[in-house]
């Protein structure tokens, strides 16, 4: 694969066993993904689909059952790639006795980082979650919102490379949700790449680049976002500055055809139509990647790579 | 001045250094246990993988991996620092601390209990402020630290920690040194109330003659002087023409003193050897000492003169180099309190000298140990002597930290909590549980004990041979070899127990404290290591 692969996973599998090694559930299914530097990427799935499963392997949290998890070139166990990484877990699990200030102060002295710069980033990052006024109240009396902020200064704390988000905007409100996206966004635009998962299609489908979307532990569909959500047999043309023949050339056009002009350009549909549409693909036929109705396009197996 | 007792039955091997041989045991020891725990390891990855090969692929590299954490270590002395911070912070920010105050409520009601004897009220005051400190700080460490790890486990805060560049043994390490920082600052803080408190309540008398840490000389065996029958001893009885090692037998069931009989040629002797450069500028000498008295002829006490008249005992110093008497004193001995003899400086020039005691009253007996006659080389203060016997506290709970962190990384808090309470209550057992793997005790193994403390059986004659007795003596046999295991790998706390030299009066040996302390360390760096392979190999989200 190319060099600038900053996730690879190969036939990563996990089941989760009881004490006596009996299989609970199978929470991942032989996931093949190429995450590359720079970009956007969203997995996408319905609740216990295994979304946190595949962060949590890709940390070196869990081990897998089957296959291999290689972050930033590292296998996903070796704790030096956890220099450039930076990680929010699903809840913010931070430790409630302490203020927002002594947060970032303990997780920044876990890096190299030296006293000096390590202020610095503690200062612009409560000021860029927007925690100033809270910074010296313990965690204990934070809203959901204020936790998740200061979740997410912490994970951004050592500049990290590689940013895994595990459902950012859950219980943000719209203002910051919004706030979560551009940040996002202004992460992709210093060159990191943010690898995040969420049920929540709105926050996909404006900030992914990319996405995967996982159902009951099988990749059902992975490509670019505008890809996907084109519907390909269909046209859609906005144009300006036409003059009047112009227009009507082009209507003669579509009438030779037997055309109907709407609009001229591919129109999207949401990503909410295309999951739903997927997820009961995938009830019906279970096991089997999606086969979206474009003709002869598409390979069904195996899901390899990128575009 | 009340000279008082340690009771052992050979002093000087409180004084004396580890023994050159001790790491190499130690490192056999921790060799044997490492290649339990490798092949233990070895078949748990094997019942995973269900290859063999791929098993010792991946338990060798484990173990390589971990060695190299292990050794690099000190370069995580900041993340560990920042580890430690948090630990203390939340001890302190969870107000358990408050608890502690408990510490103080006994305090109140302590005098009512003393005892109204001079020497027997600092033992007791010393014993009381011991067990309250340990008996308050012991549990609700173990509490503190079995609850640690294993919550931040089930609230997923581990998550965020070890997701940085934090090595497993750092969080360990970082968490032990967190919480032995909050038990010190207790600890000292205890201390402090307690020794405040040991001033005020004890008498004038007696701060003036116990509040003190005394460094005896005690005696030690000849090299050449043995007993008819070849022992080499500190102390030998000259008896019917010889030197044995036991006096006359005047039937007292605790045989730890051996008594020689008044008005014959029996008598005691004591072999010093110390260097006498100590003494220089000394005028004199003190020499304590503390006989029983046993009387064969109950005589009449009432009798006008039997108080005065007493025991009396004659103490001769010969100097070794010369086999001169270099000084000698007739003295009536005193039963409880003992007595001092002040001796001449000039008598030890030689730091070699043997010590004769006789008993001058006819069908009296004086009774007598090892560690009953010293000299008094020097006396330090009861403050530090005190601070001593904390260090030894110190180490207890270290121990024990230690341990509960090791076992949080792979039981839930509260397991964690019996499992550490067990190894301490076993650990005071320790002797007990050698005992019986190596047949000392009587009675068998636990099944055996219960079947004859069931049937009213005796402990010497053996069980019938009966079905039922067979099966128990089977079950015994694995209970005993399990039990054998145990002993080597439980701790032996009683070697821990320095309090009874704070109580009585004497400095605890440096020698004592360095064994004690190497002891701890010795234990608890291997079983850190354990603890830490486990905590590595284990999947923190599952
Ligand atoms: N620790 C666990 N033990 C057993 N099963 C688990 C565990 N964690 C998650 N699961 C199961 O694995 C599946 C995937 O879970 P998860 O990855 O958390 O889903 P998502 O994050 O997509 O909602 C679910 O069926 C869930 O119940
Ligand atoms: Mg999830």
């Amino acid at each position: 694969m190319t060099t600038d692969a900053v996730i690879e996973t190969r036939n990563l599998t996990k089941v989760y066993r009881d004490f006596w090694g009996r299989k609970k559930v199978d929470a991942l299914k032989s996931l093949n993904l190429t995450v590359q530097r720079g970009e956007i990427f969203g997995l996408l799935g319905p609740n216990g689909s295994g979304k946190t499963t595949s962060i949590k392997l890709l940390l070196g949290l869990l081990f897998p059952s089957n296959g291999e998890a290689l972050v930033l070139g590292k296998p996903a166990s070796d704790v030096a790639k956890n220099e450039r990484i930076g990680y929010l877990p699903e809840e913010s699990y931070l430790y409630r006795f302490l203020n927002a200030e002594e947060t970032l102060d303990f997780y920044g002295r876990l890096f190299d980082i030296s006293g000096k710069e390590r202020r610095k980033r503690i200062d612009s990052l409560i000021q860029q979650v927007g925690l100033n006024r809270a910074r010296k109240r313990v965690l204990k009396e934070y809203s959901k919102g204020m936790t998740r902020r200061i979740g997410v200064a912490q994970a951004l704390i050592n500049d990290p490379e590689l940013i895994l988000l595990d459902e950012p905007t859950s219980g943000l409100d719209p203002l910051g949700t919004r706030e979560m996206k551009d940040l996002i966004r202004s992460l992709r635009d210093e060159g990191k790449t943010v690898v995040l998962c969420s049920h929540l299609l709105a926050d996909v489908q404006d900030v992914c680049d990319r996405i995967a979307i996982l159902h009951q532990g099988e990749l059902k569909e992975l490509g670019r976002v505008s890809d996907l959500l084109s519907i390909q047999d269909m046209t859609e043309i906005k144009v300006g500055g036409l003059s009047d023949e112009a227009k009507e050339e082009i209507r003669q056009v579509v009438a030779r055809h037997n055309g109907n002009l709407v609009s001229m350009g591919h129109p999207s549909t949401t990503l909410e139509d295309l999951f739903l549409k997927i997820i009961r693909e995938s009830e019906a036929h279970p096991g089997r990647r999606y086969l979206p109705e474009r003709e002869g396009e598409q390979p069904t197996e195996p899901p390899v790579s990128s575009n | 001045m009340f000279a008082m007792v340690i009771e052992t039955t050979n002093p000087s091997l409180l004084y004396s250094m580890p023994h050159w041989s001790l790491p190499f045991w130690w490192i056999g020891t921790v060799l044997i246990l490492s290649v339990f725990g490798f092949a233990g390891a070895l078949l748990l990855t094997w019942l995973k993988t269900h290859s063999a090969a791929r098993a010792f692929q991946l338990t060798v590299k484990a173990l390589f991996e971990g060695l190299i954490e292990i050794v690099t270590l000190p370069a995580g002395c900041s993340r560990i620092f920042a580890l430690a911070k948090l630990s203390f912070r939340e001890a302190i920010r969870r107000r358990i601390l408050y608890v502690f105050f408990l510490f103080l409520i006994p305090f109140l009601f302590a005098g009512w209990y003393l005892p109204n004897s001079p020497e027997g009220q600092l033992r007791f005051l010393v014993a009381f402020v011991n067990g309250a400190i340990s008996w308050l700080l012991i549990p609700l460490s173990v509490f503190l630290v079995s609850m640690s790890l294993p919550t931040d486990i089930q609230q997923h805060t581990i998550y965020t920690v070890v997701t940085k560049p934090v090595r497993r043994l750092e969080i360990l390490v970082g968490r032990i040194l967190g919480f032995m920082g909050i038990f010190t600052l207790v600890l000292l803080i205890m201390g402090g109330v307690g020794l405040i408190y040991l001033r005020g309540q004890s008498d004038a008398t007696v701060r003036q003659s116990q509040w003190t840490a005394r460094v005896p000389i005690y005696a030690t065996a000849p090299e050449d002087v043995t007993t008819a029958n070849e022992l080499k001893l500190p102390l030998m009885f000259y008896k019917k023409g010889q030197l044995q090692a036991q006096g006359t037998n005047v039937g007292k069931e605790w045989a730890y003193r051996s008594h020689i009989e008044g008005a014959t040629s029996d008598s005691a002797h004591w072999f010093f050897q110390f260097d006498p450069s100590q003494f220089q500028n000394r005028e004199e000498v003190p020499v304590e000492l503390t006989f029983d008295i046993f009387k064969t002829t109950k005589g009449d006490p009432t009798r006008p003169g039997a108080e005065e008249s007493g025991v009396w005992c004659l103490l001769r110093f010969v100097d070794r180099k010369t086999g001169e008497t270099v000084f000698d004193r007739t003295f009536r001995v005193n039963n409880n309190r003992g007595n001092v003899v002040y001796v001449p400086a000039k008598a030890f020039a030689s730091g070699n000298v043997e010590v004769i005691a006789q008993c001058l009253t006819r069908n009296q007996f004086l009774g007598m140990a090892p560690a009953d006659l010293y000299l008094l080389a020097d006396e330090r203060t009861f403050e530090g002597n005190f601070l001593k016997g904390l260090v030894t506290i110190w180490l207890k709970i270290l121990l024990l930290t230690c341990v509960a962190v090791t076992a949080s990384t792979f039981l839930k808090g509260f397991v964690t909590i019996l499992f550490t309470f067990m190894v301490y209550i076993l650990g005071f057992f320790h002797d007990f549980m050698i005992g019986i793997v190596t047949g000392q005790v009587r009675g068998g193994g636990p099944l055996e004990s219960s079947i004859r403390l069931f049937t009213q059986n005796n402990q010497v004659t053996d069980l019938d041979p009966n079905f039922f007795n067979r099966i128990a003596l089977g079950v015994d046999m694995l209970l005993l070899e399990l039990m054998r295991a145990l002993a080597y790998i439980i701790p032996n706390l009683t070697l821990l127990d320095t309090a009874e030299f704070v109580a009585s009066g004497f400095d605890i040996p440096w020698a004592l404290l360095l064994r004690n302390a190497l002891f701890v360390i010795g234990y608890v760096v291997p079983v850190v290591i354990f603890g830490y392979f486990v905590f590595k190999n284990r999947e923190l989200a599952a």
